[in-house]
């Protein structure tokens, strides 16, 4: 039996024509965005697939014209902070086309941007459940901050927005504190960012034993609030986590808090915030400082001042008892000199009662001694004078020697020559008779 | 001999004198010495009379001084 054959355009025509009538005009359809390229004239082409574990279950081509894709990419931008980009789950409005000679495919009419939102704060959620459950979540936050950071390790842009403020304001402090710190260059936004800042994180931490930063920055200037997905993503979040110092974050964003900020030791909104945070840190220090100087110089004062006051005290006391021993030896003496007088007196008078006693007495030995030497010359007086033989003379007595001795001296005998004296003569005599005196030998 | 006298201290003197009485006292000489051993005994009386007005005056100066 021969078949019978239509024409491949038949076929597709009558595809077209089956589709046309038993499809509705319209659909809401879920799905990931493949891959998403501009094309020439303003159309984007993208492909739409849906993934199970990472197998791709169904895939389908799909565009949207210039006109539409100019409102839908601002309306989805302005609202999701993100733009059109392949990865991205979306719901869409779609209505399926089917072309003679280029096959199926959507046509994308409208894309609802709060599914994505829902859809992005869902997968935000797993990944915080994620790393609360690895106990991640709070593990940065186990470092001490230190009291000042001097030295600064900082993932950034050299052309993102934010780090010339950031720097600027750490260069630039009115305390013209001093800060060191070094840039590990990354890229802040799109497909990049995560690796290059996972990386530059590693680096910092091999450079530690060497250059032992107190911390690690990452900060982002505001602009364009687009791309900031990144900062959502897990393995971001794990290595910021696992940091080996505390992680300080300043992603400028004004939508909800990312999950690196969640995970770091501290987030601020921007780099400008971060600048002032260090800086009050060494602010804080230095007031701490004053303040320190301010209790010692208080408390100096105060110790000195009862220091003083114990002194003064002391000086009063040892003031007060030098002059109540020197008023107690003052009296003690002038008793002992009242007493010396006293005494002195006492002796003086005592001696000058004895000097008188002894010069009665002497006058009266000396007396006596001149009252004996007068009267033995008296007696010598008249001893002298009665053997005077001139006394005896003038009173008529004679005297007679022979040969010069008395005669009543020696031995008479007749015929001596005697020589007799009385008052006017010398007689000479010879001895004719010599009888003995009777008067005188009875 | 009136000068060698003058010369002699107190004790001297007395002592010469008595020297002179006790001699006059034995009575041995002749009249000669013997005048001139009273005239002696005299001066010598009279030398020690002196004196001892001076050393009595003297004393009575030195009481009086006090």
């Amino acid at each position: 039996m021969q078949q019978q054959a239509i024409s491949l355009l038949s076929l597709n025509e009558l595809i077209k024509s089956t589709l046309d009538s038993h499809l509705a005009p319209t659909y809401w359809v879920i799905a990931e965005i493949g891959e998403l390229r501009a094309g020439v004239k303003g159309h984007a082409y993208l492909d739409l697939i849906e993934k199970s574990e990472g197998n791709i279950l169904a895939k389908i081509r799909g565009n949207i014209w210039s006109y539409t894709y100019q409102s839908i990419s601002r309306k989805f931008e302005s609202t999701t902070g993100t733009a059109l980009k392949g990865g991205l789950k979306i719901m869409a409005l779609v209505s399926v086309q089917f072309h003679e000679l280029y096959g199926i495919s959507l046509v994308i009419k409208d894309i609802d941007p709060n599914f994505t939102l829902g859809e992005r704060a869902r997968k935000r959620q797993e990944i915080i459940s994620r790393l609360t459950n690895e106990g991640l979540i709070d593990l940065n936050r186990q470092y001490v901050l230190p009291v000042v950071s001097q030295k600064i390790a900082i993932i950034s842009s050299v052309t993102a927005a934010g780090y010339g403020d950031f720097i600027n304001q750490l260069d630039q402090n009115p305390q013209r504190y001093k800060i060191h710190y070094q840039l590990f260059q990354a890229a802040m936004q799109g497909k990049d960012a995560v690796p290059q800042i996972i990386q530059a994180i590693k680096q910092i931490e091999d450079l530690l034993v060497e250059e032992k930063f107190d911390l690690l920055v990452i900060v982002r200037g505001g602009g364009a609030q687009t791309d900031l997905d990144c900062f959502d993503d897990y393995e971001l979040a794990k290595t910021i986590a696992n940091a080996s110092l505390p992680v300080v974050t300043g992603i400028g964003h004004e939508r909800d808090e990312s999950i690196a900020d969640l995970v770091a030791h501290t987030q601020l909104k921007t780099p400008t915030a971060v600048a002032s945070f260090i800086l009050s840190g060494f602010r804080e220090f230095e007031d701490s400082l004053h303040r320190n100087l301010v209790t010692i110089e208080r408390r100096t004062q105060a110790r000195l001042k009862s220091e003083e006051a114990g002194l003064s005290d002391k000086t009063h006391l040892i003031t007060n008892l030098f002059r109540q021993k020197l008023n107690e030896n003052n009296l003690s003496l002038e008793r002992y000199a009242q007493q010396a007088r006293r005494v002195s007196l006492y002796r003086t008078e005592k001696e000058n009662i004895k000097c008188e006693h002894l010069e009665q007495n002497l006058r009266k030995i000396i007396d006596r001694k001149l009252k004996q030497s007068e009267d033995r010359l008296g007696q010598y007086e008249k001893t002298i004078d009665r053997l005077n033989p001139q006394t005896l003379l003038q009173r008529g007595y004679t005297r007679t020697e022979k040969d010069g001795i008395p005669i009543n001296k020696q031995k008479l005998k007749i015929g001596d020559e005697l020589v007799t004296y009385n008052k006017m003569d010398k007689i000479t005599s010879l001895i004719n008779k010599l009888e003995t005196n009777e008067k005188q030998n009875r | 001999m009136k000068n060698k006298i003058d010369n002699l201290s107190y004790d001297e003197a007395i002592s010469r004198l008595d020297h002179l009485v006790k001699q006059l006292e034995e009575g041995e000489q002749g009249m000669d010495e013997l005048t001139k051993m009273v005239k002696e005994a005299s001066d010598l009386v009279k030398v020690c009379k002196q004196k001892l007005k001076m050393t009595s005056d003297e004393i009575k100066k030195a009481f009086e001084e006090e």
